[in-house]
């Protein structure tokens, strides 16, 4: 099978879905000619124009309202948010307005738009272009969110995004654009609400979202040589989250390590540990451990912005004292 | 509203009655409120009514608008029944947003009106995508988006008629400026000039008496033309007054408006009243005539209030439904 | 002074750059806007200028090569060189998503599990910390923790640790294994007592005594004669066809009754079966010490039975004497 980066699976999926359905267009800075900063969208204002990939002034509370408009008569919109903290511009417009339209309409308007962002650090790019901010976003009712772990996930979910009738917003972690995996030519979708199964094991299972899943991947090769079996999943989308494969692996293993690049605090670790605490109480045998990114503004430094992210060595370390019973915290 | 042109009379009497309408509804609300009967806040349209119906008799049914927290007169004049209205304010199934939406959120969205919005300038940015739509996949509608003039605060306006213009779209900023902001005047909040504003993008900018419901529709009428012909977006900034205080509690408010002001208007700048007096004076209805249809609307408001108190509630079961939309 | 060329970024997800050509050869001279050479990244083709005006000293990259961002492609020097320099760039260094050198790593130890690291001692108040996986099955396979405790195993317990447990000696203790009794049994005439059952019917106006409770009395008074004066007594009385009560100091005027579901195991059961036609009794221990009393013609046959560990064996001479004593003259007793 050919293998692309994830930048060009985005790419592939935007322009597929737009030559199915004219109403699917892309709004958002730097998106035509420049194709973004990242330079994901190359190509694709020459072949669609600047009709339907449409270049916005600096104005996030702008365009996303403008997009919520649009998906409300008729558009399909695709809004660009160049860096995921500038959630924080577009909060009133996505949250307030386009999470909540549906539901207090009492089902009558729709806003089936997809908000692509990213998230990630480790890119020397500081405190407010660094952030992971995919919780914020998962506690608002009436809005989805995906986390691609790979371009052939980026692919996959970004097709199934679009053709959603839901507000979506779907994270791409910024350091995997160049990161090449096997995309298959012909068409597929990846639906929403479906965890995948990336590595199977016995004695404790790894939840990790986005880049962290190759973090997961890894720490369990680590621990296969030592005589650990680690099961890796990657639920894909953290809204609708697959809790039953979640739930069915720790029956299995009795112990779970959940891994994602938010703070460590009121994260989505916390929501995936608790659920698992709450439904598999009677089957664990080691407390559930989040392993999120550090509770600090993220640092510039190199020096410290790297051992703010959870590594595949801390993973490890952290599955090797559940699995022999040590006390991670005082009784 | 029919595509082929009707006799102006029958134009001039169907302003009389939405305006009416508008009012006699505002009156209803007010009460349901006074007697606890309805439950949260509301806020009354009453004494804008030129407003909102002078501009949306320029539109057909699916020309969009957007609304405010003050959203009653609008949702009246793009179509809106009484029943389904009050039924939404009462938070009963058949309400507009079966109960889930209430006064600050009701939207009729088959008669093209996008909603009233809880938040202040909220619905700018959607009116201009509505706009865009419309632009994008060819269809000639025109978008309204009403505001008042404390919106002028907020910085999503400015984004979104930078964008408007950038791009020329098919939507009219109508500012109705009722001289507060809540509870402060409004040149205590809005530095300089209002029309200015729009001008500083290139949009075209008028100033009209918001009470004279002629004068607001003939503007409309001219600037709906000109934006299906592509010559959007335009800037409306509509002198008018609001009757009520901010919100249906707000009765001790003396401290910032006056009763005098509020007398002033009431008595002399009255919508409603003067455009009965112009219409006696054409010769298009009497007096009498004019008593008959206001009589009309009160009854029916009664009667859609008295079905909308014994209507039923939505079932709990409703409580999640409607959080996502399911596929098509 | 020479000057280094270096592989520019060229935007934000670029790691490297492939040098499509050079656009000038070595020795060539050069100003600081002509362009040097070709870049490819990930979209487009740029032109990087030489940056410094002067001469080619040194081409140290290939057209064709990938060159890692802030490598020296190219030098420049003041002077024409004498002997300008055009190779291949050094092999580059591993790329950035290489994954690092795998650690030294022993021979899996497929079966072996990790060693244990748990270090509690048993808690204050006798809480015992486990997982909520080891409670539910030392619950489901009828196990009790407090055993790995009492042998010194470290909390917190897991799953693995029920091995242990079951190693234990006497595994469970939900079914008891045999244990040693002993017996003890007297024998006195009746009439001691139906003569006092009488006497009391004629001479109180109160209710009829019950013979059970009036035995347990006595029971209760030998047994307390004979160990702690102090201590409450609880007896329970089964008769025949019930009820049987379990009392507290029935010995005495403030006689408590315990309610009937209680768990808590007296320190003698009372069983009075002279109602019945039964004549003679040898059963097996109970959670208690049990004295029976059954009636055989015109005498009482008393039996004690009992474990060594529920009664020592002078208690339990004292306590069956000193109630076949009370039983066969109870007026003496009460007197």
């Amino acid at each position: 099978m050919r293998e692309i980066t994830l930048s060009k699976a985005v790419n592939e999926a935007i322009a597929e879905e737009m030559r199915r359905d004219e109403t699917v267009f892309v709004i958002g800075e730097d998106v035509a000619e420049a194709g973004t900063p990242f330079k994901i969208l190359s190509g694709l204002v020459e072949e669609f124009g600047t009709d339907r990939i449409i270049d916005t002034p600096i104005a996030e509370p702008g365009f996303m309202g403008i997009a919520v408009g649009a998906a409300m008569t008729g558009s399909r919109p695709i809004v660009d948010l160049m860096f995921g903290d500038f959630l924080f511009l577009v909060m009133d417009q996505l949250c307030n307005q386009a999470a909540k339209a549906h539901y207090m309409s009492g089902g009558k308007l729709n806003v089936p738009l997809v908000l692509r962002t990213n998230m990630g650090a480790t890119r020397r790019s500081a405190a407010q272009h660094s952030q992971s901010l995919h919780a914020l976003v998962a506690h608002i009712p009436g809005l989805k969110v995906a986390m691609p772990s790979s371009a052939y996930e980026a692919k996959g979910l970004l097709k199934t995004a679009i053709r959603d009738n839901n507000p979506v917003v779907i994270f791409e972690d910024k350091l995997m654009y160049q990161d090449k995996a096997p995309v298959p030519e012909e068409e597929y979708l990846i639906p929403f609400g479906v965890a995948n199964i990336k590595r199977e094991g016995t004695d404790i299972t790894l939840i990790a979202t986005s880049s962290m899943v190759q973090v997961a991947e890894k720490a369990a090769e680590m621990l296969a040589a030592e005589g650990i079996s680690a099961e890796v999943i990657d639920p894909r989308t953290i809204v609708p989250l697959d809790e039953e494969t979640l739930l069915k692996s720790v029956r299995k293993t009795s112990r779970a390590i959940v891994i994602d690049e938010g703070h460590q605090s009121y994260g989505v670790t916390a929501e995936i540990a608790s659920r698992l605490t709450e439904k598999a109480f009677y089957h664990l045998d080691a407390p559930v451990v989040r392993m999120g990114a550090m509770d600090v503004p993220i640092p510039f430094s190199p020096a410290l912005e790297d051992i703010t992210v959870p590594t595949p060595e801390g993973v490890a370390e952290m599955a090797r004292k559940l699995c022999s019973g040590t006390m991670i915290h005082a009784a | 509203m029919p595509a082929k042109p009707k006799t102006n009379s029958e134009d001039y009497l169907r302003m009389y009655t939405q305006m009416a309408r508008i009012r006699t509804f505002e009156d209803n609300a007010n009460q349901l409120y006074l007697s606890a009967k309805m439950p949260g806040l509301t806020h009354m349209y009453s004494g804008q009514e030129a407003v909102a119906v002078g501009i949306c008799e320029a539109l057909k049914t699916t020309d969009k608008i957007t609304s405010t927290h003050r959203g009653h007169g609008h949702c009246v004049a793009k179509g809106a029944n009484f029943k389904q209205m009050f039924c939404e304010l009462l938070g009963k199934e058949e309400g507009y947003c079966r109960g889930k939406g209430g006064s600050m959120h009701i939207a009729d969205q088959a008669n093209g009106n996008l909603g009233a919005n809880a938040i202040v300038g909220g619905s700018m940015g959607i009116a201009t995508g509505s706009a865009l739509s419309a632009k994008r996949l060819g269809r000639d509608d025109v978008t309204v988006c009403f505001f008042g003039d404390g919106a002028t605060a907020q910085g999503l306006m400015y984004e979104v008629m930078n964008m408007a213009a950038l791009w020329k779209l098919p939507v009219i900023y109508a500012c109705e400026n009722n001289g507060y902001s809540e509870y402060t005047r409004t040149d205590e909040i809005a530095a300089g000039s209002i029309t200015a504003r729009a001008e500083a993008f290139g949009i075209e900018a008028f100033k009209v008496d918001g009470q004279n419901v002629l004068a607001v529709n003939d503007l409309a009428q001219k600037l709906v033309a000109r934006c299906r012909k592509g010559e959007g977006p335009f800037f409306i900034e509509l002198e008018t007054y609001r009757y009520h205080g901010h919100h249906v509690g707000d009765i001790n408010r003396e401290y910032y408006r006056s009763k005098a002001e509020e007398s002033e208007w009431k008595t002399n700048r009255d919508p409603i009243t003067s455009f009965g007096t112009w219409l006696a004076e054409q010769g298009i209805a009497t007096d009498a005539e004019l008593k008959a249809i206001q009589e009309d609307i009160k009854a029916d408001a009664t009667a859609a209030v008295e079905y909308a108190l014994s209507a039923k509630y939505p079932d709990v079961i409703e409580v999640d439904m409607h959080v996502y939309a399911s596929a098509s | 002074m020479p000057h280094d060329v270096i592989m520019p970024a060229l935007g934000m997800a670029q790691d490297s750059g492939l040098i499509v050509s050079w656009l000038k050869n070595a020795g060539d001279a050069v100003s600081v806007d002509d362009p040097l050479f070709e870049v490819e990244t990930d979209k487009a083709t740029m032109e990087v200028a030489a940056g410094h005006d002067g001469f080619v000293a040194a081409l140290l990259a290939e057209a064709g090569q990938e060159v890692p961002v802030g490598e020296i492609v190219a030098v420049i020097s003041a002077e024409k060189p004498d002997a300008p320099v055009s190779r291949a760039a050094n092999s580059p260094p591993p790329a950035q998503t290489a994954p690092p050198e795998p650690a030294q790593i022993p021979a899996p130890k497929a079966s072996a599990p990790p060693a244990r690291h748990n270090t509690l001692a048993p808690q204050p108040g006798g809480r015992i910390l486990a997982s909520p996986k080891t409670r539910r099955l030392a619950i489901e396979q009828g196990l009790d923790l407090s055993r790995l405790v009492a042998a010194g195993h470290p909390q917190p317990f897991h799953v693995c640790d029920l091995d242990e447990l079951r190693k234990l000696p006497d595994a469970t203790t939900l079914t008891s294994a045999p244990t040693q009794y002993r017996r003890i049994t007297a024998t006195i005439p009746t009439s001691g007592f139906t003569d006092f059952l009488a006497f009391s019917r004629t001479e109180n106006n109160g209710p009829d005594p019950t013979p059970s409770h009036l035995m347990a009395a006595f029971a209760t008074s030998a047994l307390r004669e004979a160990n702690d004066p102090k201590q409450p007594i609880q007896i329970r009385i089964e008769t025949l066809f019930g009820p049987n009560p379990q009392l507290v100091d029935t010995d005495r005027f403030n006689a408590t009754i315990q309610p009937e579901n209680t768990q808590v195991v007296p320190h003698l059961i009372l069983r009075d079966l002279t109602s019945s036609t039964i004549t003679s009794l040898s059963l097996g221990p109970s959670k208690a010490p049990v004295l029976s009393v059954v009636a055989n013609g015109e005498a009482y046959e008393i039996t004690l039975v009992f474990t060594d560990a529920q009664l020592p064996d002078t208690l339990a001479i004292a306590l069956i004497t000193g109630f076949a004593d009370r039983l066969s003259d109870p007026l003496r007793q009460l007197l």
